[in-house]
């Protein structure tokens, strides 16, 4: 796959690939180290939780569990720093500096970073991105994600990547050049849209229990299905204070299936531009990615759904959470060194 | 997972498109990449210079001609002239403005590498004057000062002097705007709007410049948003005598349609229903009367339930701020943008 460096430069230099998620960030390194976290900063909200977390700033699942102690910021919306005021400037810094210290990159060695955003980012987001990798990083470049998967995958030519994530569904065809911005497309019903819809319909058919946000992601990332159910989904929420046995198995497969109908029309759009016989190729080729491609059954779904415009193949990557931080890694380690130095 | 992997050469090709992806973001130029020798870009320069004084001076002859015909009459710009007559004429004997082999491509800005220093921001009516009424009751006037000032934070902090010509909730004539403008030597100007429309559920974005040959719908706008102007007459004709600065109309367009074009796009990822009304001429006095290049965006139609509910949250205002200030940076660094690379898919030009 990618032209490794010579062991000279992998000493001198530590080439880093991050996937900067809605819901999950995850960074991976050439000295062969991975991380993940949940795209979660939290402060501390007085000195008595100060004290008690004995921390100044928490990050991901750490904030998460202690929400109510801590100013809890999830700063990229979308896959982009989400309104741009100082605190989220401030938290996106934080978690990309504490993605860095958890693959603890060695003294003396420059880090050069390739980092993933969403397909459509304008060129603000990309800035602001830049500006707070940047004062880590000696070098840095941003890529979109999709295409940062496609280049982890290898399929350069003939594929479209689909990169089912939390805040945006990113789609990009791959026809042997860089993608341009008329192969790539952003959607916004995504997994977010997914925890939106199935809290709306717990709530409405079980109205005395308490789901919180929290709560239904959980559901939807241990239980998520489309399609046939396999037994029922019960979980145990409170109701009054007890905790309570509930049936959730149509409101997640509704939720769950909500996704695929702007996917498929997004597919189909995007592949109707090109010529026939490319469309013919690019169909057995669509390869699913993020987190939403953890949803049982969406690649046989969307084989489905797209059925009645002729056969198509779509393949879960074998390793979701990664793939776009493997990708950018991939891209940064193969891009020649004066393009680096100019950057 | 290998799948079907590229050729060498388009995998060098690949990473060359992201470097110089990348150098766009951060405005650098990618010579080598441009394909065009230093001397034919100069000889382009020379050519839209010669092409925009050429404009510029036969633009200031005619609209001389016309006045000299026309009667003064007060009432609507539109009854100055029969513009459409006018422009005709321009265009058989010295080449229309838009007429692409004339019509500058290049800001002038860029052109002599002039420095955009000063953006003043106009928010639109305000005081006893609400603007356009949501059907929740959401005022214009409301909505405009707080994305302007979302707006003004953001070009801020890439060290641009922005003013605003109001600053809070108070009434300020249409003259007075202008004249706030000009007095500030602004390098550009900005008029944020919303629209009411009578049809329920239609959202739309559009984008406009001055221009007389208006159709009946920015027409219409222009009465409603030239209300209260506090021009007289005298005033008009002498605006109109500077109308000859064809660069500067030429310039409003381009940067009209960076505006619109990134405020549609992103208008589009929030609503599919949205629709591109494009880039449009309106005989709005605000934009007649600043000397630099300026622009009035309806960027959102509050009449639509759905999307007043939008306009009364934070995260949609920024939003519509960051689209602005793309559009702006766009129009600025036209080598350099993404966002002025190619029409967005419904097409942004829709000059009559």
């Amino acid at each position: 796959m990618a032209a490794k460096k010579t062991p000279k430069q992998a000493d001198d230099i530590l080439y880093i690939g991050i996937d900067l998620g809605t819901s999950r960030s995850a960074i991976a390194t050439s000295s062969g180290k991975k991380k993940w976290v949940e795209s979660y900063v939290g402060w501390p909200r007085d000195f008595i939780a100060r004290k008690l977390l004995k921390k100044d700033i928490l990050f991901g699942e750490d904030a998460l569990n202690n929400r109510l102690s801590v100013e809890l910021v999830r700063p990229l919306e979308r896959g982009v720093i989400r309104d741009g005021t100082p605190r989220d400037l401030e938290a996106v810094r934080a978690l990309i500096h504490h993605l860095i210290d958890l693959v603890g990159a060695g003294r003396g060695q420059k880090i050069y970073a390739a980092v993933g955003v969403p397909a459509e980012a304008l060129k603000v987001n990309k800035l602001a991105i830049r500006d707070a990798v940047k004062e880590y990083a000696d070098t840095l470049m941003v890529v979109s994600e999709p295409f940062a998967v496609a280049y982890s995958l290898g399929a350069l030519n003939n594929a479209m990547v689909i990169d089912v994530g939390a805040g945006t569904v990113d789609f990009c065809v791959m026809h042997g050049t860089m993608p341009g911005e008329e192969d790539q497309r952003t959607l916004v019903t995504a997994g977010d849209y997914v925890d939106r819809q199935l809290y709306e319909m717990l709530a409405q058919r079980y109205p005395t229990a308490r789901f919180g946000e929290t709560l239904v992601r959980q559901f939807k990332e241990s239980y998520g299905f489309v399609g046939k159910a396999n037994g029922k989904v019960q979980v145990k929420v409170p109701v009054e204070g007890k905790f309570t046995p509930h049936d959730i198995t149509q409101e997640l497969k509704a939720a769950c299936e909500s996704l695929l109908p702007p996917i498929a029309e997004t597919v189909i759009d995007l592949i109707a531009r090109y010529e026939p016989d490319f469309q013919e190729r690019v169909r057995k080729n669509l390869y699913l990615a993020g987190g939403g491609s953890q949803i049982k059954g969406i690649a046989e779904a969307l084989e489905e759904a797209l059925a009645e415009y002729g056969p198509y193949k779509v393949t879960t990557v074998d390793d979701p959470l990664y793939a776009g931080a493997e990708g950018a890694l991939a891209l940064a380690q193969d891009m020649p060194e004066e393009y680096w130095e100019n950057m | 997972m290998k799948l079907d992997l590229g050729t060498r050469a388009s995998r060098q090709d690949i990473l060359r498109g992201v470097y110089e992806d990348n150098l766009r973001i951060v405005n650098k130029r990618v010579e080598a990449a441009r394909g065009r020798s230093r001397r034919a870009r100069w000889g382009l320069r020379a050519t839209l210079l010669l092409a925009g004084v050429l404009v510029a001076a036969a633009g200031f002859q005619v609209w001389q001609e016309i006045q000299a015909k026309q009667p003064a009459e007060a009432g609507a710009l539109a009854t100055l002239g029969d513009p459409e007559a006018a422009a005709e004429r321009m265009a058989r004997e010295f080449g229309s403005p838009d007429d692409p082999g004339l019509a500058a491509e290049v800001p002038i800005a860029n052109l002599f590498n002039l420095q955009v220093r000063t953006i003043v921001i106009d928010p639109g009516h305000g005081g006893e004057d609400p603007g356009a009424l949501g059907p929740q009751g959401t005022r214009e006037k409301d909505v405009t000062l707080d994305v302007a000032r979302r707006l003004r934070r953001r070009l801020e902090r890439r060290g641009l002097r922005v003013l605003m010509t109001r600053e809070d909730d108070r009434k300020v004539s249409l003259r007075r705007r202008v004249a706030f403008a000009n007095e500030h030597e602004a390098d550009l100007f900005i008029s944020l709007h919303v629209n009411a429309l009578p049809a329920e559920g239609v959202t739309s974005v559009e984008t406009y410049y001055f221009g007389l040959q208006a159709d009946a719908q920015a027409m219409h706008l222009a009465r409603l948003e030239n209300q209260d102007s506090d021009f007289s007459m005298a005033d008009f004709r002498e605006s109109l005598e500077k109308i000859g600065d064809t660069m500067k109309f030429q310039e409003s367009k381009l940067l009209a349609s960076s505006i619109q074009r990134t405020l549609y796009r992103n208008m589009r990822r929030v609503n599919s229903q949205v629709s591109d009304w494009g880039v449009r001429r309106g005989p709005f006095v605000v934009l007649l009367g600043v000397q630099v290049p300026s622009v009035l965006a309806e960027m959102a139609v509050i009449s639509n339930r759905a999307e007043e509910a939008k306009l009364n949250t934070p995260q949609h205002r920024e939003h519509l701020a960051m689209s602005l200030e793309a559009g702006i940076l766009g129009y600025l660094h036209p080598d350099t943008s993404e966002s002025t690379q190619r029409a967005t898919e419904h097409g942004s030009q829709k000059d009559p």
